[in-house]
């Protein structure tokens, strides 16, 4: 039993305000009930408080509010900014009542963000290291000094080892939009990319592409749903505008079916929870395809006028029984059908994915089974269904065009490290080509099969967010030059010649737009602060062009960059920021208007672009890289399934820095159901050591029944000794698109003897 | 602003997020330590086959017969117009009573801001802004309403459950009663 609750008033309080002190009197259950046993669909329940709810009140006098965008994530949520009119200090951020978006929501991260600014970890000038890597000695210069050096070294080795002997790598993009991708395309350098590029959303936009023609499909319609299929995704974690939607349309009566191999909070509120084991997701998909299908489910209409290859899907999946389904994802098989029952005979239905399904070991193939479950059930670009976002007014920076692809000598792309094994990454089938990371850092680390010396990192704190750290960490080593552009020493900076100090998003102006919202909208980010010398990464890359000699390539600064990309909304930066946002509703049936963008016209069940180019043109699954099936002897010495997921704290490697956010997380944890941990003589709150051939990493302990007795969950992001992606090996990769599998990682666990368990139960 | 006012929790709609906790703390300007409000995670738990997970934010309850002010030797807690309850700072002496009297563990001493609970953001409201629990919730858990119009919020619900100015409401489950009184003292 937990200690450190069992002492605590509140804990007490909580658990006897929900009896659970086992009295069966009070037990009384909403029991699972069937859709149509919901209440009708009707207006939003409105609050006492609704009036007051959806609006500012006055602003304090000395008080100067500024309205912005919070880049925590990539939602993109409407927030406040107030700003201490004579200091000049953010005092606080808020969620912005009037947003139609959030609504005055606001996460954890986002409430705690005025630390960017005045964390006094922040990096203050631009740095130059003296001495050796990791050893702290630095010496402030000037930014012309920096920038000079840098693009000096740039060209030095692009003269004397090839255009491919620069890395140009980044972040989440979240800053410096696709203005960093064109530099990298401008300057020859095939070898640019991100650790989430294969990983995170772009296996979801590829597929998106090839099955519809249209690069989204992250617009789930929860506002005029009846049914949520919330696939792998923990929206209070990770999501929170898609948190607030969910809890409403609930409210409205709308069913929630959850899958996830832990009872999450999501889990927590579902009407039904299906517990896959980790990276089963295809075949879990495949068996309620099969049950729609047999059952005569799916939306005859929609798929006679709309779809090619129904009739091979229907051959395809005979054997995906629930029955098969089930020895293979371990959801029992009446579950499976009635989770298929529910989301096919409730309409409309919608499904809201997330990165889980990118972190496949078959990536484009999990995707494409919850594509293809949306669409035979008729859920496609119909309110309360999924919703093909592609226009979200200004212009797009995710095109070859933005990006400036046709800058790159055709002859040096196929350089580009995975260009033969990824074409659905490295080639012209992505949005935005780039390389394959475990290749490249191989290619770093070895100089095979050719040398790579420099790397320009924006916004990325590459020795901790990738895979296998310490292969990435020895490759970072062995560079002749490293440049860091961020606002903390991270673990990578440490390891930089020169390191540029980037602004936060509280310090800029930026435009930007968000495919995780429920409108069509774009929304000005304001400068609510200036630290004196830090640089915001659009204005640090146009300078660099410049120097680079690629200014005919870019604009003049970074107002020309955001005027043009406002161009289509006919305003101008400075007219945009006054004007704070734009928004459309979402646009139903565009597709009876223009038809689907793929070579058939149609929605393609059966893929002809993979069917060209290696893929399965349908999905079929297979077995994870790892797991007790799939690596018997391997499982004998790491027994257990090793799989993660965020907290609502920080993001990737995010925010660690942020004494309110480490507060609620101080260290890495992880979650181990008891009944394994009882075997290993782990207590809740133990340090424990966890392993696999490839590396170890140390946690502690949460004891929870939330999850498989084989089954354990980290909480990747950690630097050091507690860095989860030691672990994970870059043996085998996702076909066509690189994913390392990140979810089904056989290792064992061990208490860690070395720190006496008792230290860490206390508060 | 309201007098008479209350805090409606809805314990369906709490999604554990601790948004509230952090919108708390960065609202009193409160650093690392105190947590006015603490969102308690009960579970998972086995109940007729199926497994439970459920969240309850902690917080001063604004007391109809307070045990803090009982307890306070120099009179610094009392009731307020709105009918919250709050701590004045110039009276109080720190000496902890009101941390061991409260049964919910929602006041806490600090060294360094003194004697921490729930001021329902009585600051934020003279300026009609929600309290910032209220405002921020990824689940709408929090509604603000005057007494009046909270009994016909707790009535669209099976279960309640108050001890003053903070009700709790649910449908699934609430073990300590429905017995409510809404008026306080």
């Amino acid at each position: 039993m937990k200690i450190e609750k069992m002492n605590n008033p509140r804990h007490t309080f909580a658990a006897k305000l929900l009896g659970s002190d086992i009295d069966s009197e009070y037990r009384k259950l909403s029991s699972f009930s069937e859709p149509d046993q919901h209440k009708p669909l009707g207006q939003k329940t409105s609050a006492p408080d609704g009036q007051q709810r959806f609006k500012r009140g006055q602003i304090p006098p000395g008080v100067r509010v500024v309205r912005s965008a919070c880049f925590s994530c990539n939602t993109a949520c409407e927030v406040l900014a107030f700003v201490d009119e004579t200091t000049g200090k953010v005092l606080k951020v808020e969620g912005d009542p009037e947003s139609p978006v959030t609504k005055g929501v606001l996460c954890a991260k986002g409430l705690a963000a005025k630390d960017l600014v005045e964390n006094p970890e922040r990096i203050r000038t631009p740095l130059k290291r003296n001495g050796k890597s990791g050893e702290g000695k630095w010496e402030s210069i000037s930014w012309d000094n920096a920038l000079d050096l840098v693009s000096e070294k740039m060209i030095a080795y692009k003269a004397q080892y090839g255009p491919q002997s620069v890395a140009v790598l980044e972040g989440t993009r979240r800053g410096w939009s696709r203005s960093y991708s064109r530099l990298a395309n401008a300057f020859g350098a095939v070898n640019n990319g991100a650790a989430g590029w294969a990983q995170c959303l772009w296996p979801r936009l590829v597929e998106n592409n090839v099955t519809f023609g249209a690069p989204y499909l992250e617009s789930s319609d929860c506002e005029n749903t009846k049914c949520m299929l919330v696939w792998g995704v923990n929206p209070p974690a990770t999501w929170p505008v898609k948190a607030a939607e969910i809890m409403d349309a609930r409210e409205r009566g709308a069913c929630l079916i959850v899958v996830d191999p832990h009872l999450s909070e999501t889990a927590a509120k579902a009407d039904l929870w299906l517990q896959p084991r980790p990276e089963t997701d295809t075949a879990l998909g495949l068996a309620m395809i099969h049950v729609i299908i047999n059952s005569v489910r799916y939306d005859q209409n929609f798929v006679e006028n709309w779809t090619t290859g129904f009739r091979r899907l229907k051959e395809h999946v005979k054997e995906c029984t629930p029955e098969w389904g089930a020895r293979i994802s371990r959801v029992p098989a009446d579950l499976i059908v009635k989770a298929a029952e529910i989301y096919a005979g409730t309409s409309p239905a919608c499904i809201a994915r997330c990165l889980s399904v990118d972190l496949d070991h078959d990536s484009l193939q999990a995707c494409r089974v919850l594509s293809i479950l949306a669409t035979i059930t008729g859920n496609i670009d119909i309110p309360g269904g999924n919703i093909l976002v592609s226009r979200r007014g200004e212009i797009s920076q995710n095109t070859h065009e933005f990006i400036g692809n046709h800058f790159l000598p055709k002859e040096d792309v196929p350089l580009r490290r995975g260009y033969r094994q990824f074409p659905f990454l490295c080639t012209d089938l992505c949005p935005v080509p780039t390389a394959h990371m475990p290749t490249l850092w191989e290619t770093i680390g070895t100089g095979e099969p050719y040398p790579v010396k420099a790397a320009i990192i924006f916004g990325s704190n590459a020795a901790v967010s990738y895979s296998n750290s310490g292969r990435v960490q020895e490759a970072l080593e062995s560079l002749d030059f490293l440049v860091v552009a961020d606002l903390f020493l991270t673990p990578t900076a440490e390891r930089a010649d020169v390191v540029l100090p980037a602004s936060s998003w509280l310090e800029r102006n930026n435009v930007i737009s968000s495919f995780q919202t429920a409108y069509t909208h774009t929304i000005a980010q304001q400068k609510a602060v200036s630290l004196p010398d830090a640089r915001s990464d659009v204005d640090i890359i146009i300078d660099l062009a410049k120097r680079l000699g690629l200014a005919d390539k870019f604009w003049e600064n970074e107002t020309a960059m955001y005027d043009m990309l406002l161009e289509p909304t006919g305003l101008t930066l400075s007219e945009f920021i006054k004007k704070k946002h734009l928004y459309a509703p979402l646009e139903y049936y565009r597709y009876q208007k223009d038809g689907f963008k793929t070579p058939s016209g149609k929605v393609e069940i059966y893929s002809s672009i993979f069917e060209k180019n290696g893929c399965d043109p349908l999905p079929t699954y297979t077995e994870p890289f790892q797991s007790p099936q799939k690596t018997p002897e391997l499982a004998k010495k790491y027994p257990l399934i090793m799989t993660s997921a965020r907290r609502p704290f920080f993001r990737h490697t995010e925010n660690r820095q942020n004494p309110l956010l480490r507060e609620q997380c101080p260290y890495s944890p992880v979650r181990i159901h008891p009944e394994t941990a009882g075997k290993l003589e782990i207590r809740d709150g133990d340090s424990v050591v966890i392993e696999t051939p490839t590396g170890q990493c140390k946690a502690v302990a949460e004891l929870t029944e939330g999850l498989h007795p084989d089954v354990i969950q980290t909480m990747p992001g950690w630097p050091g000794e507690e860095n989860v992606n030691n672990l994970i090996p870059w043996n085998e990769f996702a076909r066509g698109m690189g994913t390392v599998s990140m979810h089904s990682i056989m290792c064992r666990i061990r208490k860690n003897e070395s720190i006496k368990g008792e230290k860490l139960h206390g508060k | 602003m309201e007098n008479n006012v209350g805090l409606i929790i809805d314990l369906d709609r709490c999604w554990g997020c601790k948004a509230c906790e952090v919108a708390c703390k960065q609202e009193l300007e409160l650093g690392i330590g105190p947590r006015p409000i603490q969102v308690e995670e009960i579970g998972p738990r086995k109940i007729e086959d199926r497994l439970h997970k459920d969240f309850v934010p902690v917080l001063c309850q604004h007391c109809h017969q307070p045990a803090c002010r009982e307890a306070c030797p120099t009179d610094a807690i009392y009731r307020a117009e709105d009918k919250s309850i709050q701590i004045n700072p110039d009276l109080c002496d720190q000496c902890a009573a009101c941390e061991a009297a409260c049964p919910y563990g929602a006041i806490e001493l600090t060294e360094q801001y003194g004697a921490v609970k729930c001021t329902l953001c009585f600051s934020r409201r003279e300026n009609d802004w929600l309290p910032s629990c209220v405002q921020h919730c990824e689940g709408r858990a929090f509604t603000l309403a005057s007494s009046q119009k909270l009994s016909s919020v707790i009535a669209e619900k099976k279960y309640a459950w108050s001890t003053g100015q903070v009700v709790y409401v649910s449908n699934k489950w609430i073990s300590f009663g429905k017995a409510l009184t809404v008026n306080p003292e």
